[in-house]
């Protein structure tokens, strides 16, 4: 389990995260996410001891972040990871098993032939999504504890994302490794991830479990007879409304079944209950805290 | 195997091949001078070993193979990974002083080896028995120069900023002792003979290769038996005179090594590319090297326009812009005293 206790970092002079605590539980696959320059790098960086933190602690399983036992179970795989002109598959693979002595050749290897990979050709040659592949599969047959992506699916094709999402969900069933990653891609994360933390302004503004999350949303599309006000909604735990005309689309937080009774109360001509994802949510999170989309 | 010793194995194999180049190209001109400094002479007594190339190389390797090995850390990219890597920081910092001092050891002993082997096979007027302790004392010299460039080098942010900070380096103590001394003959005449002596030498010891080119002196004095005996027991008598320097120096190196360790454990990974601010790179050097300048002139006219010139596009390159700081200004506008109490002293 990662523990994240007031965490408080600053760069260049400029409070980049607050007070953070957060858990990471064991086994868990957590997205992170948030705006741009919201902290989520800066937090991973943090948690694979890249960054000393200006205050607060990171522990891995008890020990801190900064012990080398600890990070022994800690992979970071970063947004764009190093590699020289004559970096190949293989000498990386040599490189990460200095410091992952078990790590295991023939994942490698067969991630590598799976991704269509040739671990002797220079990676200067690779596309953006070949090389992160490559990483992925370092990543993989390290067999980390813990597992930190930093802008996962950024360059990966869509037939890449699925077989990196297939890792990951193998990573996370046979070896028990915990995910964090990051991402703007929440379609993909609400795929693969059973919670998520958000972070906003310096903070977490809210985790938990994805699904749970969603469901407590509930979104409706709604008619009436004659132009209304909004003020009839007035009472109803509204979390954003979309009026056209005659037409209403409404998000309220809450349960369904009561949020419908309570909707079908005003008499609309048609209701009609709309699916909620991830990235709805994340929209209207960040919408209530004030910023314009 | 622990970690750090699996890292330190990885550095050098990973460095083998150019380890290996460098040292048959070291080989070949540390050769093709001794041999040319026996085959070339006409008399037995001019014969010198031509081991200057030897300190030559020691100086050229001290000073290159710390920025090669330690330019990895300039990159911020490179520390996403290097830095997440289980081993503590101290580690390694310590590896890659290792690794690149064991390059620079192996380069210079096959160089050595080759020399010695050279003027053995060639030769028999020389004293080849002084050859070890010249290498070993040498190798101690090398050392500290190792240390203090590896030091300046890790003083900045960015690879160029790291090689401009060690070529400025190379002459900051002799450009401000000459400065001084300058300074000193013409205010107290001969009365600062004895002073002016002194820090002229120290100007000359500044210059961190002094040790080695002395050392390399002596030596050559005590191996190069064919020449007059008054002539090598004076000139080693000479050196020797200097022995202090070589402490003073060994000091410097000591304190360079704690200074790479703790700057490297202690700086910010995010520093990486950044403006380099630390204190003893641009912030230092371009007042030491404006203010002596402007010193050395000792007058007040057209020729001390470039050298504020030469300021204000220090400050340009280090802040990375025209949009230099109030203290950059008031530091170059303060040359103008240095510049009267120049004049003042010049008369």
């Amino acid at each position: 389990m990662i523990e994240i206790k007031n965490l408080t970092h600053n760069l260049g002079g400029r409070r980049i995260l607050d007070n953070i605590d957060l858990t990471l539980p064991e086994g868990s696959i957590t997205g992170l996410v948030g705006i741009n320059g919201a902290g989520k790098t800066t937090l991973l960086r943090l948690i694979s001891g890249v960054y000393t933190a200006d205050s607060g602690e990171i522990l891995c399983d008890g020990v801190p972040i900064s012990e080398e036992s600890a990070r022994e179970k800690l992979f970071f795989l970063p947004d764009d990871p190093y590699y020289t002109m004559y970096t190949t598959g293989d000498s990386l693979f040599e490189l990460y098993r200095v410091f992952y002595p078990k790590m295991d050749r023939t994942v490698f290897l067969d991630y590598m032939k799976s991704f269509g990979l040739k671990e002797k050709r220079p990676i200067r040659n690779f596309s953006k999504g070949m090389r992160r592949q490559l990483y992925i599969a370092l990543a993989l047959s390290a067999k980390p504890q813990y597992l930190l992506l930093d802008e996962a699916f950024d360059g990966l094709d869509p037939l890449a994302r699925l077989a990196f999402k297939k890792a990951i969900n193998t990573a996370a069933e046979e070896f028990g490794t915990s995910v964090l990653i990051s991402s703007h891609s929440l379609r993909e994360l609400e795929d693969f991830c059973d919670s998520y933390v958000l972070i906003d302004k310096m903070r977490v503004a809210s985790s938990g479990d994805i699904a749970e999350r969603v469901n407590r949303l509930c979104k409706f599309q709604l008619a009436f007879v004659e132009e209304f006000s909004e003020d009839i909604f007035v009472g109803l735990p509204v979390v954003s409304i979309e009026k056209t005309g005659r037409f209403a689309r409404i998000v309220l937080e809450g349960d369904e079944n009561e949020m419908r009774e309570r909707l079908d109360r005003l008499n609309p001509t048609i209701i009609e209950q709309m699916p909620m994802d991830f990235e709805e949510m994340f929209i209207h999170e960040v919408e209530r805290k004030g910023y314009k989309l | 195997m622990k970690t750090f010793g699996r890292y330190l194995i990885y550095r050098l194999s990973n460095t083998a091949l150019r380890t290996v180049t460098v040292a048959v190209l070291s080989v070949i001109l540390v050769l093709s001078s001794v041999s040319s400094c026996i085959d070339n002479a006409i008399q037995v007594e001019f014969r010198e070993t031509g081991i200057y190339m030897l300190a030559l190389l020691l100086g050229v390797l001290c000073t290159v193979v710390p920025m090669l090995e330690t330019a990895g850390f300039k990159n911020r990219r490179n520390l996403d990974t290097l830095y997440f890597f289980p081993l503590k920081r101290w580690k390694m910092a310590l590896a890659h002083y290792v690794s690149g001092f064991i390059q620079v050891l192996m380069i210079y002993t096959v160089a050595f080896a080759a020399a010695h082997i050279y003027l053995a096979v060639k030769t028999d007027y020389f004293a080849l028995y002084y050859m070890p302790a010249y290498y070993f004392a040498s190798v101690a010299i090398g050392l500290a120069m190792y240390s203090f460039f590896i030091f300046i080098f890790g003083e900045a942010n960015t690879e160029t900023d790291g090689v401009v900070f060690s070529v400025m380096w190379i002459f900051a103590i002799l450009l401000s002792m000459s400065a001084l001394s300058t300074c000193l003959a013409n205010l107290m005449g001969s009365k600062a003979d004895p002073f002016t002596e002194f820090i002229g030498n120290m100007a000359v010891w500044g210059l961190p290769y002094a040790p080695i080119n002395n050392l390399t002196e002596i030596f050559q004095n005590l191996i190069e038996t064919n020449r007059e005996v008054s002539y090598h027991a004076v000139s080693a008598a000479r050196y020797l005179r200097q022995w202090y320097m070589f402490l003073v120096w060994g000091g410097i190196g000591l304190a360079s090594a704690v200074g790479y360790f703790f700057t490297f454990v202690r700086k910010a990974a995010h520093k990486a590319g950044e403006i380099s601010d630390s204190i003893f790179g641009y912030r230092l050097l371009i007042p030491l090297y404006g203010y002596s300048l402007l010193l050395m002139v000792g007058t007040v006219d057209m020729l001390t326009i470039p050298i504020f010139g030469a300021m204000l596009i220090g400050y340009i390159i280090y802040r990375r812009g025209v949009k230099l700081k109030a203290s950059d200004l008031v530091v170059t506008a303060c040359g103008i005293v240095a510049l009267l109490v120049g004049a003042w002293i010049m008369g």
